[in-house]
């Protein structure tokens, strides 16, 4: 048992060596959920506000020689040590802070971005709720701080943020590409390439007597094939399918197919067409209860005569 | 089976050698011993087919849609001991769980379709367990063996594609009643490493570790009628269970 214990010490703390040494140690992240560094947006949140969260998981003391700030900006570009003329400041972090709470968050206003920022010099030459485009735009961190060696302090070592990404997206995904279909009950499965900039995939048909395509399901895209319901077997439809990106953008659809839905026996429906009599529920064997039922009643009987005798 | 048997009893009388020579240098105290915890797999074959054998295997519906292979079934079990003089006589309960999934079958033309169907299963048992651990106790023979009886609730889910499947208006869900019997026997492991076993009683508390194989015979359809989804079966089961 010691040696199983050793052994799972062990492969935890391999474990957690292996996260740390992967994790980012100052970062920016989506404060929604902490794992994504990615935002992504469409015309819709032009007008939004993105809450960031910014976190230090170091080790080292950011505070030991001097008490530099996290500077925070947002920039069209790559993060760099220091922000550019035209990019957008946000409050500097106080290095007590980060060294002491530890995490904490800021807010960007979409619309300020230096990407939305027509008189910018560093790309920002569109205006939010341009349609057709794509746009990535990072959140960026830098921190000044220096080692005490016991004889003074060292020089200071500029340390950068894991930045967050924000995407402006208004391009659609191309259009999904059908590589297989099925009949199904009621139903159809299609198969389809993966599309890399969608999120969604979603299946849409149209019978002969609908006047327009209505969506069965949706997916997602890592999938490879959907499934849709809510057909009648033996009825001829046109199945397409679409791709949806992140920012929520509508692909083109894909080229449609026929399928026509079947009547299947599952291993009931064939049980029941062999010639088998049950009909599911709380079924057969009523006297299958009775050992129990006996069980309960000398169950009960013991008990009162045991109130009895005393 | 019988070379099974062969080893473990050979594995007990050289197990039982080196206990006796520890007992008698560091007599064993024991912490107080209340349960029996086990956890097992099974490859389960319910006699589905049962009532159709006199049908040609094709046109059984389990042979038909899951070629007539066994499930995989998990099963814990916990039980108390509330009797310990001569072996142990026991009350648990057991859970467990199988499925199979298969191709459904196009109606009209029999060809087996793109579309799956399922069985999934969740046996409870109500179990009176008795343990004849004397010898193990007395002479120690890490050889114990038990039986039991259960009183068995089975929901059962008849699966087409990811629904419960329809036949008319007649749901292939719902719960089957019957009677099961347990022989089996347990190899204690302590003998492998004694200091080790101590150890787990003293920090865990767990006073036995064993190794057991057991043979169950289940009746699932015992006052049903003949064409009842039956899921009677014989099947072993083996496992690790834990004394505490």
């Amino acid at each position: 048992m010691k040696r199983l214990l050793t052994l799972s010490v062990l492969v935890s703390s391999l474990g957690a060596f292996a996260q740390t040494s992967i994790l980012p140690q100052l970062s920016f992240n989506r404060v929604d959920d902490p794992t994504l560094d990615t935002f992504t947006f469409g015309v819709s949140q032009c007008n939004d506000s993105v809450t960031v969260r910014w976190s230090n998981t170091l080790t080292i003391n950011l505070t030991q020689c001097g008490q530099n700030p996290l500077k925070v900006w947002a920039t069209t570009g790559e993060c760099l040590d220091t922000p550019g003329a035209d990019d957008v400041r946000y409050d500097d972090i106080p290095a007590l802070s980060v060294q002491a709470i530890r995490q904490g968050t800021f807010t960007v206003k979409i619309a300020e971005l230096p990407g939305f920022n027509a008189s910018a010099s560093d790309g920002g030459l569109t205006v939010c709720g341009t349609t057709g485009i794509s746009k990535t735009q990072r959140i960026c961190g830098n921190i000044e701080y220096g080692v005490s060696s016991g004889f003074g302090c060292s020089t200071t070592t500029k340390l950068a943020a894991t930045p967050l990404k924000l995407v402006y997206d208004t391009a659609p995904p191309v259009a999904p590409t059908i590589t297989q279909y099925g009949a199904l009950d009621q139903g159809v499965r299609i198969g389809f390439d993966t599309i890399s900039d969608a999120a969604t995939i979603t299946v849409e048909a149209k019978g002969p007597t609908d006047a327009d395509w209505r969506q069965l399901a949706e997916t997602a895209a890592t999938n490879t094939q959907i499934q849709g319901k809510g057909l009648q077997n033996a009825v001829t439809y046109e199945v397409r399918l679409r791709a949806i990106d992140a920012a929520g953008n509508v692909s083109e659809p894909s080229v449609s197919v026929e399928v026509t839905p079947i009547k299947t026996l599952g291993f009931y429906g064939f049980y029941k067409q062999a010639g088998g009599s049950d009909t599911g529920g709380c079924s057969s064997t009523g006297l299958g209860l009775l050992p129990l039922l006996v069980g309960l009643f000398a169950l009960r009987r013991a008990r009162k005569q045991a109130r009895s005798n005393t | 089976m019988k070379s099974s048997l062969l080893v473990a009893l050979l594995l007990a009388s050289a197990a039982s050698a080196q206990q006796f020579e520890l007992s008698e240098t560091k007599k064993r105290i024991e912490s107080p011993r209340q349960m029996f915890f086990e956890a097992k797999l099974s490859p389960y074959t319910p006699l589905l087919d049962r009532p159709f054998l006199s049908q040609p295997a094709e046109q059984r519906p389990y042979y038909a849609v899951f070629g007539g292979g066994p499930m995989l079934m998990g099963e814990i079990e916990l039980d108390y001991q509330f009797f310990q003089k001569f072996g142990s006589l026991a009350g648990g309960v057991s859970v467990g769980y199988a499925e199979k999934f298969g191709k459904a079958i196009d109606q009209a033309s029999g060809m087996r379709v793109d579309q799956s169907t399922g069985l999934r299963i969740i046996p409870i048992k109500a179990l009176l367990v008795y343990r004849w651990d004397y010898a193990k106790e007395k002479w120690n023979i890490p050889l114990v063996p038990y039986v039991k009886g259960a009183f068995v609730a089975m929901p059962y889910f008849l699966l087409n594609g990811t629904d419960v499947e329809l036949y008319g208006v007649q749901r292939g869900e719902g719960v089957k009643f019957g009677l099961a019997g347990v022989l089996g026997l347990a190899l204690q492991m302590d003998f492998l490493d004694p200091r080790l076993a101590r150890d787990f009683d003293s920090s865990v508390g767990v006073n036995h570790t064993y190794l057991f194989a057991e043979g169950t015979f289940q009746e699932m359809n015992l006052f049903g009628t003949s064409t009842s989804l039956d899921f009677s079966s014989q099947h072993f089961m083996f496992g690790l269970g834990f004394e505490f």
